[in-house]
């Protein structure tokens, strides 16, 4: 008999880091370690389930950061460490690490766009010798909506770092969207190197076009899709794309295939 | 008594009997075992008699019982632990009953056979209970109850071939892999008769056993293909389904008057049935059968704050439905999502669908929006049984001439029409019911023109895709569809759902997590973390649906196959009265002309 690949078992959490009313950052006791870019579903009883990209890893546990924005992220809000969450995963494929070895690599991201990337950007962070080269554009819609403070904090004491927000002037800050910023990477001198943009379909489409612009190839770009699915494993259909799936084809793919994907 | 309790009675006989075997090896034999021991009862069948040391096994137990041998309870006990234990000898002079001390090349215990074993029963989801003490996964008497325990399992299926395969690997696998040495070694370290003629007994009935499934597994297969051809009475075939009902729960299109949207005559859906009267023939049923084993709303599992348990479902009943052969077609797009893609089953899926079996209908008539000979599903060989079942209501004139004329009619029954049903039996299982009834030459005659055509938009090249995407006559569905998510819900192949928490009434603590089918023609489908809806209008929505249907899931699947069947129920269904097929037929038109100004 086959195993039930839709069956969540509870796990505890073992602490959350707030980061602001609206985010959080859950670290809750399992085994399965997800690769970078994996996703899991997590739920709970009497509320619901949805995909959450897990952000960071170690032994025995998963990170998830969370931003409140429904009924199921409410919930898991008021959870306390020591509260069991439902889990089942990782699911999906992962970003390509092993190809952005002695290359560089610059990662454009758009508000939560940055959990998928997180525990990727940590794991260079430790050890920056695998890149030739981390950049870092994340973009936000204004400073309430700023996520992960710390993190970029510490990135920019080690990758090239540039935060902005798209009409607001902040210290710290750029301003403007984040395609305004891709010029100031200097893509043409890369010898080999990757781009990963993870964002809003739109924001990821437009800062593509704007890294081709500055002569990158699209082969180099890898993008990550969000989407609800109910399943995680093939059958619930809602994260179809085309004749794609991307619980089980993506939520990576190469832009030279994510260009092709229409809604 | 039907060929199905024979089977059934038989599989409970075996895990008696394995169950009988593990004890005299689990513990010490009892006064209470001991007695049972002098009644039980072998099977043991003339054809068998080759199998010589089980039948000098048999022997020598009605020796023991009829000769006593002036042995005790005690002697028993004391030799069990001689034997088996080791207890009073020095170390590895025993017959230790574990699969890992025969098959590893040290003869020690908990090595690859253990892993092996234990694998296999967490596998089959079974734990070690708690009465097996300090007895490891591989010895005999837990590989013994776990036969026993495949026996059960084996005869709640209605797929009965499987099971008995799976009995057989773990019999020749890993029981007959060493109990024979092991029951060798019991002939030569035991001191009683009694064990050493349990010996000969476990290996003799072991071997008769490993016969006994190959048979049962060789008479399956020989069965599972046969086409032959009968007529039946009505009313009898009524009393066959009857007997069926033992075995299975009986689904056919079913009427109900005071059901229904159009308000004309009621709604006709799947549903179970008691007699061939209740089955509507001479219309298209408004729902697909897919709801009798993948249901609109059907649970997960239950849940309290810190656990779950799968709802599985238990029903030892197998499932007839009696379905056109588009709808038969349907179902194996299904199969394809729930059971392939992405390399893995759905359990839940899977259960229910391991115990259908179809009785295909004919199709008296191709009905308005049928285009079935355009998608290649009006044929299918995917039935137990396949007939042609006129109903009272649904001959006309002629079909009673034209059966006049082939000679029915001497079976005139008090002045009245004999109502026959000719049918083909293709399932071996069902043969011995029909039997005695009269054998003629029946192919099934399948439904070869169509009122209307569907042209499958020809998409060879993906480039053009963009170019399809932003067809400007999709806008026209803003205006025309409502988004009520009807054609969905209607048709055979959409297997699309969401899950939605359930809490109890009485116990707010507890709950279940259901699926439910759900709609890519509602906007909610596409949203996403935070509200975002990726597709927002009836326009794009219609294009993800109707390329899913005659591209995208042949795209992924490959083959000739499309997800659409071409039952036509969508078009009937919907309120706004859009026609699927003049859609598609409209995109195949555009996708041309697209081509054409390519060049």
């Amino acid at each position: 008999m086959e195993k039930n690949k839709i069956l969540p078992q509870p796990h505890k959490i073992l602490s959350m880091l707030r980061h602001t009313d609206t985010e959080c950052t859950f670290r809750v006791a399992c085994d399965n370690e997800p690769n970078f870019g994996q996703f899991f579903m997590l739920s709970l009883p009497k509320v619901g389930e949805a995909p959450i990209s897990a952000s960071g890893k170690g032994p025995g546990y998963v990170e998830f950061t969370i931003r409140n924005v429904g009924l199921l992220t409410q919930a898991i809000f008021d959870l306390v460490p020591g509260n069991s969450i439902f889990l089942r995963g990782p699911y999906g494929n992962a970003f390509p690490v092993d190809k952005f070895e002695n290359k560089d690599l610059l990662v454009i991201c758009g508000g939560t766009g940055m959990a998928p990337v997180l525990t990727m950007l940590n794991h260079f962070y430790d050890h920056p010798e695998v890149c030739k080269s981390v950049h870092i554009i994340s973009g936000f819609k204004n400073i309430q909506a700023v996520l992960f403070r710390e993190e970029i904090e510490k990135f920019s004491r080690r990758f090239d770092m540039i935060a902005t927000l798209d009409n607001e002037v902040a210290p710290g800050f750029e301003t403007g969207m984040v395609t305004k910023h891709i010029c100031k990477i200097p893509i043409k001198s890369f010898v080999d190197y990757n781009i990963v943009i993870v964002g809003p379909p739109i924001m990821m489409k437009f800062a593509a076009m704007e890294c081709m612009k500055n002569g990158a190839d699209e082969s180099k770009i890898w993008v990550s899709f969000e989407r609800k699915m109910s399943c995680g494993v093939g059958k619930c259909g809602h994260c179809r794309v085309g004749d794609h799936y991307v619980c089980l084809d993506g939520p990576v793919f190469n832009y030279t295939e994510a260009k092709t994907m229409m809604d | 008594m039907s060929n199905k309790s024979d089977f059934k009675q038989l599989m409970s006989n075996r895990e008696e009997l394995y169950r009988f075997f593990a004890r005299l090896f689990q513990k010490e034999i009892d006064e209470a075992f001991f007695e049972q021991l002098r009644h039980v009862k072998f099977p043991m069948d003339r054809e068998e008699t080759q199998l010589t040391e089980f039948s000098d096994a048999l022997l020598r137990l009605n020796e023991y019982f009829e000769y006593d041998a002036g042995e005790t309870l005690d002697d028993l006990a004391a030799d069990y632990a001689k034997t088996f234990l080791g207890a009073g000898i020095v170390e590895g002079h025993a017959a230790f009953p574990y699969e890992s001390v025969y098959t590893s090349p040290k003869r020690i215990m908990m090595q690859n056979a253990w892993n092996e074993v234990t694998d296999i029963y967490m596998n089959k989801g079974i734990e070690m209970s708690e009465n097996a003490g300090d007895l490891k996964a591989d010895h005999i008497a837990i590989e013994l109850e776990y036969m026993a325990f495949l026996c059960d399992d084996t005869s709640q299926h209605t797929e009965t071939l499987f099971g008995l395969e799976e009995q057989k690997e773990f019999l020749n696998r890993h029981l007959l892999n060493w109990v024979p040495e092991f029951c060798l070694d019991i002939k030569y370290y035991a001191d009683t008769e009694f064990y050493r003629m349990v010996g000969q007994l476990t290996t003799g009935f072991l071997q008769f056993d490993s016969f006994v499934l190959d048979s049962m597994i060789a008479a399956r297969k020989a069965r599972i293909s046969v086409t032959r051809s009968f007529r039946v009475d009505r009313s009898r075939l009524d009393e066959i389904l009857d007997g069926l009902k033992k075995d299975y729960h009986i689904f056919g299109p079913k009427r109900y008057r005071d059901r229904g949207m159009r308000e004309t005559d009621g709604l006709i859906r799947y549903s179970e049935i008691n007699s061939l009267d209740e089955i509507v023939n001479n219309e298209q049923s408004d729902f697909s059968p897919k709801e009798v084993f993948y249901p609109i709303a059907s649970s997960l599992f239950r849940f309290d704050e810190n656990s779950v348990t799968e709802t599985i479902n238990n029903d030892p009943k197998g499932i007839i439905i009696f379905a056109r052969p588009c709808d038969i077609e349907a179902v194996r797009r299904l199969d394809n999502i729930f059971l392939a893609n992405g390399g893995s089953s759905d359990v839940y899926y899977k259960v229910a669908r391991d115990k259908v079996k179809f009785f295909m209908m004919e199709c008296p008539q191709s009905w308005e929006n049928c285009t079935c000979v355009s998608m290649g599903t009006n044929r299918t060989e995917n039935y137990s049984i396949a007939m042609r079942l006129g109903d009272q209501s649904g001959y006309t004139q002629k079909d009673r001439e034209d059966r006049l004329r082939e000679g029915i009619q001497d079976g005139r029954d008090n002045g009245r029409i004999r109502e026959v049903i000719d049918l083909q039996v293709k399932d071996g299982e069902f043969l011995d019911l029909f039997l005695e009834e009269e054998e003629i030459r029946y192919e099934p005659r399948f439904i070869e023109h169509n009122e209307k055509d569907l042209k499958i938009p020809q998409i060879d090249d993906p480039s053009l895709l963009p170019a399809i995407y932003n067809l400007e006559f999709w806008q026209k569905y803003n205006d025309e569809c409502i988004s009520c998510g009807g054609c969905n819900a209607v048709c055979g192949t959409c297997s699309c759902y969401e899950t939605i928490d359930f809490m109890d009434q009485d116990n707010s603590r507890k709950g279940e997590r259901r699926r439910i089918w759900s709609s890519c023609m509602r906007p909610e489908f596409s949203r996403t973390a935070g509200g975002n809806v990726i597709r927002k209008t009836p326009d794009v929505m219609m294009r993800f649906k109707v390329l899913h249907k005659v591209y995208d899931y042949n795209k992924r699947i490959g083959g000739n196959e499309h997800m659409c069947v071409g039952c036509g129920r969508c078009t009937k269904r919907c309120p706004e009265d859009i026609s699927y097929i003049d859609t598609v037929n409209q995109l195949y038109d555009e996708v041309e002309r697209l081509k054409a100004e390519r060049g």
